[in-house]
């Protein structure tokens, strides 16, 4: 299907833009008995937070819905990696902050944490800081969301970094059967290429592309800012309208997904990395997003399989000294359940995946014990309290609910998703979706001794 | 310079004040509640690591410690993991060279339960042998494949020269050398080592009161034996004057990795908080350091980079050594690690700015209610002060402590504990590649003036 670009109502665009009032959304109590408020600027910028104020510190974020998907289908671009190295490229100044003064007067502020991160459908900033320097930190931010300098000196030098981050993550067999296994099960969805671009493009971008992407999707009507501790609600509304009402909303490209076609036979690529020593195993069996209720038997089942020292691939493929590690669960994206199983030195990918079809043959002819599946329920119960103990984790996690699904509750509702599901549910799932003809594998292998791949020195200067 | 923390923290820090010490009728118990957690979350410090491993069964420590979550005198592996696991609990242990230490955590309904299980795995671990043959089999597997991990591989290259014939050589887990020569006998004696009364330190975050869970550790202490605790024996480095750089031999590396490192500090250094706001000013700092600005930053050359003095992980009883880590594009490794060097040196001799001390000094201020902000920090930061003498000061006591702290005594703390060229620096990458950026970097210099490369190292020999 043709990626096509929708332009959004010009009425809707010029209401936006007109901007510095507010609505209160929602306020819902989650299972623990705390609140999370929701508002939302008339220009569009979404704000959620949950007070906590057991210490004068506070989580900030700041996420975009846009990632290295929409930089690959938008007609403008059509490469990937600048979402990234625009990432990067934030930390670079503005004329009012010109670089370093973010970092230095964030660090000056006790910033904690302070970090930005990118993937295929999402880009977020974030940093701890003491309460009292919310004002300061939010001014901070808004201007780099408004008023960025994008100079040719800074974006040749970050280009640099990110391509040592490029070399780091090639240099890695992991990341390379990850990328390698994408490319292989998506043949018309953007998930085919890797978030961080190849040396090519991420060397190849220009200014002018750069200009267009902060221009276009870091626009408050594509942003939320979720704040988590020891803040009031009314007093982050204020200071959001403060600092960030009189940004223009923008008219935001729709892009619809290409639809991958159906998978009608398993896929197989082999691979050879300089790097390996032993060999890896990957395999990615396409099934709905995340967000479908779908999904959720299968989640149960990634408990059951890589959960825990009784994990069930442990038992069959660690235990037995097939592989070194062995995990099974589905990915927040791209739309695929993969295992990954490091193979121990001198056994093969083929055991490995002999054993996987035998235990998934047996979950889909009888269902998981009662135990089996409480032990499940119980881990999920585990991690969600874990996820949320903190206040950095605590917004993560509702950012990436509220990016991957548009509800940032669906972390905790899912819970009840859970309790409702039955181990014969899993066992229908595991038959409809973990099936041969439904799969990718990679394997990646050592290269062996005959093939010479240094790379010699080229040239002396950063580029 | 005012500081902004809240009256919060003073009460916190007050708590943490709290004296807890080792003695013959209970055990330290550190205690956090927090009536709002969902988790109850428990730490068994046992005092005794890796270090006191002998010699040619390295990893023994790691080895039992690892068995022991292995099932009990009366529940086999899958039953007592199983069991663990359906109450919504976690245990898993990690080993460093001063201590051995149970984490575990589990949903709050079920911490009884819970804390039964866990006095069960370390007072009647099964220890049994096959599960010993399995368990064998899975460390060598790993350290095997360790040969993939290129951080790991220098950063234990690095370790190996550094503490050169001494306990710390070895890694934690051991080398495949050493973890062959572990034999099941070699399991009971190094139990009975390890957990006995005075090796035991219990710390419990809960949203319940203390009273029952300390019932429950009692309980749990009073199993064991008497024991005499044996203070590990610090190591001190002697390194010479002029660098020893250190090759792991990899082809084809697009990044190379670089570790280099000096003698550092122990947690109750007089320099403590000067050698901090050193470390602060030249590469701990994410985005102001001097490291960060110029090899990231402005020239390009590397995707990390920064120093610490927590190498060994937090701060303990042995001086963690001072290292800098890298990982530079393969064309920049060697101007890399060339620059680092000659920053380092133009340290020791200018020390740092005003300007870089202020902005640290306000930093490390503004943050350091984040060293309390949770129960499970609070627990740490309890643990850190009785195991290690880290001091706790009051946010005023801290606040006063840095803000009196000159340039000048930072200079001089460093000089006092440093030195432009005593490193060791361990280096994986292409050793052809780097012979000819050696030569290349160094062709107006003579013979003599050089960095050389000391030895080369194949991922195979650091794993032995």
């Amino acid at each position: 299907m043709k990626s096509c670009f929708l332009a959004l109502a010009t009425m809707f665009v010029m209401q936006m833009a007109m901007a510095s009032s507010f609505e209160k959304v929602s306020e819902k109590i989650i299972f623990n008995g705390e609140k999370i408020f929701e508002y939302r600027l008339s220009n569009g910028l979404r704000i959620l937070v949950l007070p906590r104020h057991q210490a004068k510190v506070l989580s900030y974020g700041i996420w975009f819905k846009v990632g290295s998907v929409d930089e690959k289908l938008d007609p403008k671009l059509k490469k990937t990696g600048l979402a990234h190295l625009f990432e990067h490229m934030m930390f670079r100044g503005t004329t009012k902050y010109p670089d370093p003064m973010f970092t230095e007067l964030t660090s000056r502020m006790g910033a904690e944490g302070q970090n930005a991160t990118t993937y295929y459908y999402r880009t977020n900033y974030f940093e701890s800081i003491p309460s009292v320097e919310l004002e300061k930190l939010m001014e901070l931010e808004s201007d780099r969301m408004r008023n960025l300098k994008i100079i040719k000196e800074g974006f040749e030098k970050e280009k640099g970094a990110v391509v040592g981050e490029l070399r780091r993550h090639l240099d890695n067999p992991g990341s390379v059967a990850h990328d390698e296994l994408m490319a292989l099960a998506f043949e018309k969805a953007p998930f085919h290429w890797n978030v961080i671009g190849s040396e090519d493009e991420i060397r190849g971008f220009t200014l002018d592309e750069a200009n267009y992407f902060y221009r276009t999707f870091y626009a408050p009507n594509n942003a939320t800012i979720i704040a988590v501790g020891d803040i009031e609600p009314e007093k982050l509304v204020k200071l959001t309208v403060k600092y960030y009402g009189s940004m223009p909303a923008q008219e935001l490209p729709t892009i619809a997904m290409p639809v991958e076609p159906e998978q009608e036979k398993e896929r197989r690529k082999e691979v050879r990395h300089p790097q390996a020593t032993s060999e890896l195993l990957m395999m990615a069996y396409r099934i709905p997003p995340i967000t479908s209720d779908e999904v959720v038997p299968l989640s149960l089942l990634s408990t059951h399989l890589s959960t825990g020292m009784e994990a069930r691939l442990r038992k069959l493929l660690v235990d037995t000294g097939i592989a070194v590690s062995a995990s099974g669960g589905p990915s927040s994206q791209p739309d695929v359940y993969l295992f990954s199983v490091r193979l121990t030195e001198n056994r093969h990918a083929d055991q490995a995946l002999r054993v996987i079809d035998k235990e998934l043959g047996s979950l889909q002819k009888a269902p998981i014990s009662k135990e089996a599946f409480e032990r499940a329920l119980n881990q999920e119960l585990l991690s969600l309290y874990s996820d949320i103990s903190e206040n950095a984790s605590l917004g993560s996690f509702l950012g990436e609910n509220l990016m991957l699904s548009g509800n940032y509750l669906r972390g905790f509702e899912i819970i009840e998703s859970y309790r409702k599901t039955t181990s014969l549910d899993i066992q229908k799932a595991a038959a409809k979706y973990l099936r041969p003809e439904n799969r990718s594998i990679v394997v990646v292998k050592p290269q062996g001794k005959t093939k010479r791949a240094s790379q010699p020195p080229k040239g002396d200067k950063a580029p | 310079m005012i500081l902004k923390i809240g009256v919060a923290l003073l009460f916190i820090l007050a708590q943490l004040a709290q004296k807890t010490a080792f003695s013959a009728a209970e055990p330290p118990m550190l205690f956090e509640e927090d009536p709002s957690l969902l988790t109850t979350s428990i730490q068994v410090i046992v005092r005794r690591g890796s270090a006191m491993d002998p010699e040619d069964k390295a990893g023994l420590s790691n080895f039992l410690s690892r068995l022991m979550l292995r099932g009990t005198k009366n529940r086999s592996r899958e039953a007592f993991q199983s069991t663990l696991e359906r109450l919504g609990g976690a245990l898993w242990v990690s080993t460093n060279h001063d201590t051995v230490v149970f984490s575990g955590k589990v949903i709050r309904e079920n911490t009884a339960a819970f804390l039964k299980l866990v006095s069960e795995c370390l007072v009647e671990p099964a220890l049994n042998k096959q599960e010993f043959e399995l368990l064998k089999r899975e460390i060598t597997s790993e350290i095997s494949y360790s040969k993939n991990r290129n951080a790991q591989l220098v950063g234990w290259a690095f370790r190996r020269s550094f503490f050169e014939s001494s306990p710390l050589e070895r890694p934690v887990n051991g080398t495949l050398s050493t973890v062959k020569k572990i034999k099941h006998k070699d399991i009971q004696p190094s139990y009975r080592s390890h957990f006995h009364k005075n090796n035991l330190v219990f710390a419990v975050a809960s949203p319940f009161k203390d009273t029952d869970i300390r019932k429950q550790i009692l309980e749990m202490w009073n199993a064991f034996p008497d024991g005499r605790h044996v203070a590990p024996t610090v190591v001190h480095p002697k390194l010479s004057d002029r660098p020893l750089l250190i090759v792991v031999h990899k082809p084809a590396t697009s990044t190379g990795s670089i570790v280099m490192g000096q003698p550092g500090i122990v947690a109750n250094d007089p320099n403590r908080y000067a050698l901090m706001l050193a470390n602060f000013a030249f590469g701990s700092e994410a985005f102001s350091s001097r490291l960060f600005k110029v090899i990231r930053s402005d020239l390009g050359w590397t995707y990390a980079i920064h120093s610490t003095y927590h190498s060994l992980g937090s701060l303990s009883h042995q001086p963690s050594p001072f290292v800098i880590a890298s990982t530079p594009s393969v064309e920049f490794t060697v101007k890399t690690l060339f620059k680092t060097w000659a920053m380092w040196k133009d340290f020791i001799e200018n020390g740092s700015k005003q300007a870089e001390i202020g902005l640290g000094k306000e930093s490390l201020i503004h943050s350091y209610p984040f060293e309390f902000d949770s129960a499970e920090k609070r627990l740490s930061y309890k643990i850190r002060h009785l195991l290690y003498e880290v001091p706790i000061l009051s946010p005023d006591e801290y606040a006063k402590t840095l803000e009196s702290i000159t340039v000048d005594q930072i200079k001089k703390a460093v000089q006092k504990q440093h030195h432009p060229n005593r490193w060791v620096m361990a280096v994986l990458a292409d050793k052809t590649v780097i012979e000819k950026q050696l030569d290349q970097e160094q062709k107006d210099l003579p013979d003599d003036k050089r960095l050389k490369i000391h030895k080369v190292l194949s991922p195979e020999e650091v794993i032995q």
